[in-house]
């Protein structure tokens, strides 16, 4: 009942809801295959060399002409989709949590400052935040892919730049809630520096909301660099993401090969509705008023 | 003459991920018709537990686990919750610390009070609005047929127990459990209200049990105390006979602890340690521990022995002598 | 007791504390316009002087919303003065500057709830170390000692310093905030209601362990409460706030036996007593009426509303604080 760290109590509490325990199980398991995945694919889907172009768009368990089973068949340059799908969800995990991280630490701390100093550098921030939340994250993140041109960096700096205001909205919530407590005076009648303040004791307090956020957010990133890779503005070609392969077999589509396109994106939406119910789970612990 | 409330055993548990919680255990007490019965303990006494056990109030994981409640010759425990609500608000009424666990936000005060009756009876509208006028100005709200249309945030905070009390009040209930009512006061409004509460009970005829944790609001509103600590009653009397001479350590103890039994900068006589935790008592008394007095035989829960008019849970109590 | 020195420690000169609730940007363009803006400026605190002397506690005593809170806050340098200022020994608390800081840590405060007042995600010995670390006060190598000794010195287990806040109880939390504000080795302790949110038992704890502290560290202390009995018990001099004034001034022993303003008068009589003979007929004499709110104290003598003595005079002007040695800002003071 009296678990010493606020994280072991959280742990014995998320354990009692089995959909959820369920859910970081697919989740971490996506995430370690993506990890591991030069390990343990079957064939290296960027080795060009590898490739048999006669093996091109064949269905799931196809034996190729190298005696190697196909799985979940082969895409349009005879790729082995089980390896693409692999390699992609490593791309896509990769650019979702490295653009959901830094939008978290920016538009966190943003947050965070605008919440102590207030006054009008609290309004300053918040109203650029303001006018960048009412343009849609999609539209924002497409148009700055094209200036920023194709690659992983580009498009993560597209990324951030929709997603950290999210962030910044809810951490200054959560801090203006966190600023008016005594802890916060306590710190300042000793006094304290205000990034020690900030840092030290405001953001910790301001992390369940931002937990919550932070889950849903690094979804909605990979599902954006996915629309933006079916869009063609996101990554090179030469690393294909889940996006990509979606939009590489959907020419097939129509004509049977249904598997080009339909396993990365089952792969994706398996990966982005386990992340959600973790994030929800995460939310209907924290929220004080769902408690019982 | 029988009681107007009788409570015979109360025992109502919590059962938690940390255990069972012996919020009430044993507690029998009763009231008067007119009687106003003050109930005192600190935090976790179980003292509210026991307030909300009368009224069937006790929702998971809370239960009653065993006990009577008897309330004008008519058995609660166990009756069923439409039947429960029918008497609250009628028969029995309940005064919160916080008014806004009575008061909803949106409804102004009139149509709260129109509700409040209508929930037991039917009555015509002019009749309502003149109870509900006669109930306001009864507990001191000026102005009270304006008032009416008013919005619970417009009133100040002791303005808005007053109207709290008010619809306990409307049903012109026979008991009103008020809990800590007045704690969130300020001193010169808490004044207001127990001068009014007391003079109300008196012509009214309304019994009330009183909980709190202030001594001294409880001796200038009560006839009656009891003492609680962890879940059950330790000791029990007149209220002048209890303050002036204490049998229990522990109603010594507090007595002890509040400034004004001391002088000016001298250390206070406290009682050590802390009250135990609920899910986990001591073997026998669970005063024992803090207990100055405590014996070798304390290790078996004494009973609630009377003496007179006086009673008191305890193997060694102090002699009656003892004088403040 | 000590014996005072000549010089008051503390001073605390024509402050006053307004807040101004945030105006929008609608609002902003309204008023430009012409429409009429309500001002909502709420006095907390209202011109208010006094002073507290090396090794004094003076008691601060009002009911909610008088400013006692905000006054304290001022002085313990957490919120700045809009006017006036706090001074210890002639330095400022505050810094210059429009978002001034706290300049001195010779002031320190300790909080009404001890379960707001921690930061429930810092194990205690890093909140107590923390201010002694940052200012200097304690070598990196020994700081675990350092907050042991505090810990110690209020009663704690030196091992309590591994744990969170949540796994004290209320009145071991409190202990934790005073050896927090200790640990800065300050020469004045602000304490704002530090027993109000206690049980009866834990509190006579929580006063003796001030009284202790008091005597052996020769604190100075501006304490304040609503509860008069506490203040009664532990304060030399009290101070009586009404509407962020201060109405009344003195020693404790004449505060409480010989007021001098109604209000005093009045809140003393409102204050229940035990009662411990069977015929003892208990009369309250209540104030009449409400606390007026703060948007809109009236005019003159904020107390007149409510006052039984008062007369035209006092609906006008407003009485200023005088007399000596106890000074009441009445009109017509009551006889003693």
């Amino acid at each position: 009942m009296d678990s010493a760290s606020p994280v072991a109590r959280f742990w014995d509490e998320f354990k009692t809801n089995r959909i959820a325990v369920a859910a970081l199980g697919v989740v971490l398991l996506i995430g370690t295959l993506a990890l591991i995945s030069p390990l343990i694919s079957p064939q290296n889907p960027y080795d060009l060399s590898r490739l048999v172009l006669m093996d091109a768009r064949r269905p799931p368990g196809y034996v190729g002409s190298n005696g190697f089973t196909h799985w979940l068949g082969t895409d349009a340059q005879g790729r082995d989709l089980l390896s693409a799908i692999l390699y992609g969800l490593r791309i896509s995990i990769q650019v979702g949590v490295i653009a959901g991280g830094i939008a978290f630490v920016v538009g966190a701390t943003l947050g965070a400052f605008a919440a102590y100093f207030g006054g009008r550098i609290e309004a300053l921030i918040m109203r650029i935040i303001d006018l960048q939340l009412s343009f849609p994250a999609i539209l924002l993140a497409l148009v700055l892919a094209a200036l920023l041109g194709q690659g992983k960096w580009p498009l993560i700096a597209a990324l951030v730049t929709a997603q950290y205001a999210y962030f910044a909205r809810t951490a200054h919530g959560a801090a203006s809630t966190e600023r008016s407590k005594d802890y916060v005076d306590a710190a300042l009648s000793t006094p304290l520096a205000a990034r020690r303040v900030v840092f030290r004791h405001i953001l910790p307090n301001c992390l369940p909301p931002l937990i919550v956020v932070a889950t849903v957010q690094i979804a909605n990133s990979i599902a954006l660099e996915a629309t933006l890779s079916f869009l063609g503005l996101g990554l090179p070609v030469t690393e294909p993401s889940l996006g990509m392969l979606i939009a590489n077999g959907f020419q097939y589509m129509l004509s049977g090969r249904y598997w080009i396109s339909i396993y990365p994106g089952v792969a994706l939406i398996v990966l982005i509705v386990a992340i959600n119910l973790v994030g929800d789970q995460i939310r209907d612990q924290l929220n004080p008023r769902l408690r019982r | 003459m029988s009681a107007l409330l009788e409570v015979r055993g109360l025992t109502t548990h919590f059962d938690t991920r940390g255990g069972v919680l012996k919020a009430v255990e044993d507690v029998s007490f009763e009231v008067g018709e007119g009687e106003i019965v003050g109930l005192v303990g600190e935090s976790g006494s179980g003292k509210s537990v026991t307030g909300f056990s009368i009224l069937g109030l006790v929702d998971a994981p809370g239960r009653i686990v065993s006990g009577s409640v008897r309330f004008a010759g008519r058995e609660l425990v166990g009756l069923g919750h439409g039947a429960l609500r029918s008497m609250r608000g009628r028969e029995m009424a309940m005064v919160f610390q916080d008014p806004s666990a009575t008061l909803n936000p949106v409804l102004t005060v009139g149509q709260q009070m129109r509700l409040a009756i209508a929930a037991h009876e039917r009555v015509g509208e002019a009749a309502a609005t003149a109870r509900c006028v006669e109930a306001l100005t009864i507990v001191g709200i000026p102005d009270a047929a304006r008032r009416l249309e008013n919005y619970p945030h417009q009133f100040s905070g002791g303005m808005r127990q007053r109207v709290a009390i008010a619809i306990a009040l409307l049903n012109r209930p026979k008991l009103i459990i008020c809990d800590e009512p007045t704690t969130a006061l300020d001193v010169s409004i808490q004044a207001q209200i127990l001068t009014e509460m007391k003079s109300l009970a008196a012509r009214l005829g309304t019994a009330m049990i009183w909980i709190s944790h202030d001594l001294a609001t409880v001796s200038s509103v009560a006839s009656r105390l009891l003492v609680m600590y962890a879940g059950r009653i330790i000791e029990a009397g007149p209220v002048a006979s209890v303050l002036r001479s204490p049998r229990h350590p522990y109603t010594r103890g507090l007595l002890n602890s509040l400034p004004s039994m001391a002088r000016p900068g001298q250390d206070l006589v406290q009682i050590p340690g802390s009250m135990p935790s609920l899910a986990n008592l001591p073997e026998g008394c669970s005063f024992r521990p803090r207990c100055p007095k405590a014996q070798e035989d304390c290790k078996v829960m004494p009973a609630l022995t009377g003496d007179g008019a006086r009673a008191f849970r305890c193997r060694h109590p102090l002699d009656r002598e003892v004088a403040a | 007791m000590n014996v005072p020195a000549a010089r008051p420690l503390v001073e605390v000169q024509d402050v006053s504390k307004r807040f101004t609730p945030h105006v929008s940007i609608g609002e902003r363009i309204a008023a430009m316009l012409g429409s009429p803006v309500e001002t909502r400026t709420v006095h907390a605190v209202d011109n208010v002087s006094f002073a507290i002397r090396k090794g004094e506690v003076l008691g601060l005593v009002g009911e909610s919303g008088c400013g006692k809170s905000t006054l304290g806050r001022v002085v313990a340098g957490i919120h700045p003065p809009s006017e006036g200022r706090a001074s210890i020994e002639g330095v400022a608390v505050m810094g210059e500057g429009r978002t001034p800081l706290k300049t001195t840590t010779r002031i320190q405060m300790v909080f009404q709830d001890p379960f707001a007042s921690l930061d429930p995600r810092v194990r205690i010995g890093d909140t107590i170390g923390e201010g002694p670390l940052a200012h200097g006060l304690v070598a990196k190598a020994d700081v675990q000692a350092y907050v042991a000794r505090w810990l110690t010195a209020v009663g704690l287990p030196a091992e309590a310093a591994g744990r969170f806040p949540h796994q004290f109880s209320g009145g071991q939390r409190q202990r934790v905030a005073i050896a927090r504000a200790l640990a800065m080795q300050p020469d004045v302790l602000v304490c704002d209601e530090p027993v109000a949110s206690l049980d009866v038992s834990i509190q006579a704890q929580i006063i003796n362990l001030f009284l202790k502290l008091r005597r052996e560290l020769d604190l100075t202390m501006l304490f304040i409460s609503h509860d008069l009995g506490v203040v009664r018990h532990i304060c030399d001099r009290v101070a009586i706030m009404y509407l962020g004034r201060i109405v009344e001034l003195g020693a404790a022993a004449d505060i409480f036996e010989r007021p001098r303003h109604p209000y005093t008068r009045a809140l003393l009589d409102s204050v229940p007593k035990l009662v411990t003979a069977s015929d003892e007929l208990v009369t309250f004499k209540p104030i009449q009426g409400e606390l007026p709110s703060p948007l809109s104290p009236p005019p003159g003598c904020h107390f007149h509303l409510r006052c039984p003595h008062a007369r035209e005079r006092c609906r006008v002007e407003v009485p200023r604080l005088e007399g000596d040695p106890q000074p009441a800002a009445c009109h017509y003071p009551l006889a003693p």
